[in-house]
């Protein structure tokens, strides 16, 4: 029908003026025979400098003869072969994709080639905005101590930085790519860097500075700081996890040695046994100038274990803390009192006539029993001790002297049998 | 006064039927050994009409079209492409582009040929 082809033909003539893209039909001489406005706005030449004109000869100053005859030499081919070809080329500071098809006749005889042009300048501009973006990222993240990584939520590694790398294994970054832990790591490795990370793709809460002893590939441990975040994509749907550890081995062991270091007990607030040590001797040396002498106790208390396992360790503590409540009462503000450790306590006092062994211990005793008439607990608090006498004329040391309580102190347990 | 024909192919036998059948029906002929031959002839003499073939080494059916029309000789010199070429869009390029008379495809009927010619030439 008349009508219709008249109407194909304004409905190509239409589209044609109206894409963006730029469209060429060359013939088999590669001889511009149709082109479109947008082709003359890529290429930058008038239609009327481009149709009948060979393609190759139309380029040549644009691209260099090298680049027009290889450009041509690809047409022929796309006319030889009839497969698709693509290429790109910068005319005029632009970047333009170039696309080649053989354009066909009814019968299927390839007859040219169809050329479609786009100006790719801003979509690789802004791919390689992009790529240094990430660069930049890549480059932050491989140099950071601390060790990163992201996960997909089948927990399987799609980032790692250097860092990470170099702690648990000699496999580069790029290689755990797609692997999860159980894939990387032995299984009882795999499952404690794994855990949590189903709970914080579950719930999308981070989960923040989780303290986590680590052996290394190396066999060495270290002491992480861990957080884990949800990753989301752009519609804000939890696509997978970031963790960041901070090694904290370093500080871990400088609070260990200064927990050494310290003389107090962090429970109780007494003494602890090297403060306990350093001040008794100091105080023994007095008394030996002063020609005085003094009195150590030495007790544990009974049964920490059976309320350790009983009620907890929560409770043994308060249990601790309360047999040190009593001890302070009973001393004086001169008297030297510690934790020696565990349920081990000692006293040092200066002999007074007030406070001879049998008076200081049966003070302690009826402390003691006033804390548990109380009544506010499911058990009673019960303290063997005893006792050591420093002698000035014959001085001994602080240990000969814990000894001498010690087996005072086992003596009373066997009589309580 | 008879019409006279520039005949512009790179096949000598060709070159010599055509020639043979133009004058047989009186027509004064002319003829040139491929395209640049043929831009030569029609610097130095006029013609009615040219019978040109595309695919001639160094400068073709195509080229010598261009150089006509860039030497705004396009219109006052009719043309007819005789070309093995007969695919639609060297076709769309001949008569639409660069604006000739006829397009025959080769081989070509004798009748048919004299015909056209005679059309041209009124």
């Amino acid at each position: 029908m008349p009508g219709e082809n008249s109407f194909q033909l304004r409905y190509y003539e239409s589209v044609m003026d109206s894409i963006l893209s730029g469209t060429l039909a060359l013939n088999s001489e590669l001889v511009i025979a149709s082109m479109n406005p947008a082709a003359e706005h890529i290429l930058g030449f008038k239609m009327q400098e481009c149709i009948g004109f060979p393609l190759q000869r139309l380029l040549d100053p644009v691209l260099g003869s090298d680049g027009a005859q290889r450009l041509a030499a690809g047409l022929k081919a796309v006319l030889r072969d009839r497969f698709a070809l693509s290429h790109e080329l910068v005319i005029a500071n632009r970047i333009i994709e170039l696309k080649a098809s053989p354009l066909v006749d009814s019968q299927e005889a390839v007859m040219g080639v169809v050329l479609v042009l786009e100006d790719i300048t801003e979509r690789k501009q802004a791919e390689a905005a992009l790529a240094e973006e990430r660069n930049l990222l890549r480059t932050l993240i491989d140099n950071l101590p601390d060790f990163v990584y992201a996960k997909d939520t089948q927990g399987r590694y799609v980032l790692k930085n250097l860092a990470d790398g170099r702690l648990m294994d000699a496999a580069s970054p790029a290689e755990v790519g797609g692997k999860t832990d159980y894939d990387c790591y032995p299984p009882e490795v795999a499952a404690r860097f794994a855990a949590g990370d189903p709970a914080v793709i579950r719930s999308g809460q981070p989960l923040i500075d989780q303290e986590e002893l680590i052996t290394t590939a190396t066999g060495s441990q270290r002491w992480l700081l861990t957080t884990k975040a949800p990753w989301r994509d752009h519609q804000g749907q939890i696509v997978g996890l970031v963790g960041i550890c901070h090694d904290i081995t370093e500080r871990k062991a400088a609070e260990e040695m200064l927990r050494n270091l310290s003389l107090t007990d962090d429970l109780t607030g007494l003494y602890n046994r090297r403060g306990f040590l350093a001040l008794a001797e100091q105080q023994l040396k007095l008394a030996r100038r002063m020609k005085q002498s003094a009195l150590l106790l030495f007790g544990d208390m009974d049964k920490v274990k059976t309320i350790n396992d009983t009620w907890g360790h929560p409770q043994g503590d308060l249990a601790i803390i309360e047999i040190a409540t009593v001890l302070k009462e009973t001393s004086r503000e001169s008297d030297i009192v510690a934790r020696l450790g565990g349920d081990e306590f000692a006293v040092l006092a200066l002999e007074a006539p007030e406070s001879s062994a049998q008076t200081m211990v049966t003070r302690l005793m009826e402390n003691l029993e006033a804390h548990n008439a109380r009544g506010d607990r499911y058990y009673k608090l019960t303290f063997s001790v005893g006792s050591a006498r420093y002698d000035p004329e014959a001085p001994c040391s602080v240990t000969d002297l814990i000894k001498q309580a010690d087996s005072s102190m086992y003596q009373q347990k066997q009589g309580k049998i | 006064m008879p019409k006279r024909i520039l005949i512009v192919d790179d096949e000598q036998e060709l070159l010599d039927v055509i020639q043979l059948i133009l004058n047989g029906n009186g027509y004064e002929t002319l003829t040139a050994y491929g395209g640049a031959e043929c831009l030569n002839v029609l610097a130095q003499q006029t013609v009615d009409l040219v019978i040109l073939d595309i695919m001639m080494p160094e400068v073709d059916g195509w080229e010598v079209l261009r150089q006509l029309k860039s030497q705004g000789k396009a219109d006052a010199i009719p043309v007819m492409l005789l070309t093995a070429k007969a695919q639609p869009i060297d076709r769309m390029l001949g008569l639409k582009v660069f604006g000739v008379r006829e397009y025959v495809t080769k081989p070509f009927n004798v009748n048919d040929l004299v015909e056209k010619v005679a059309q041209i030439l009124g």
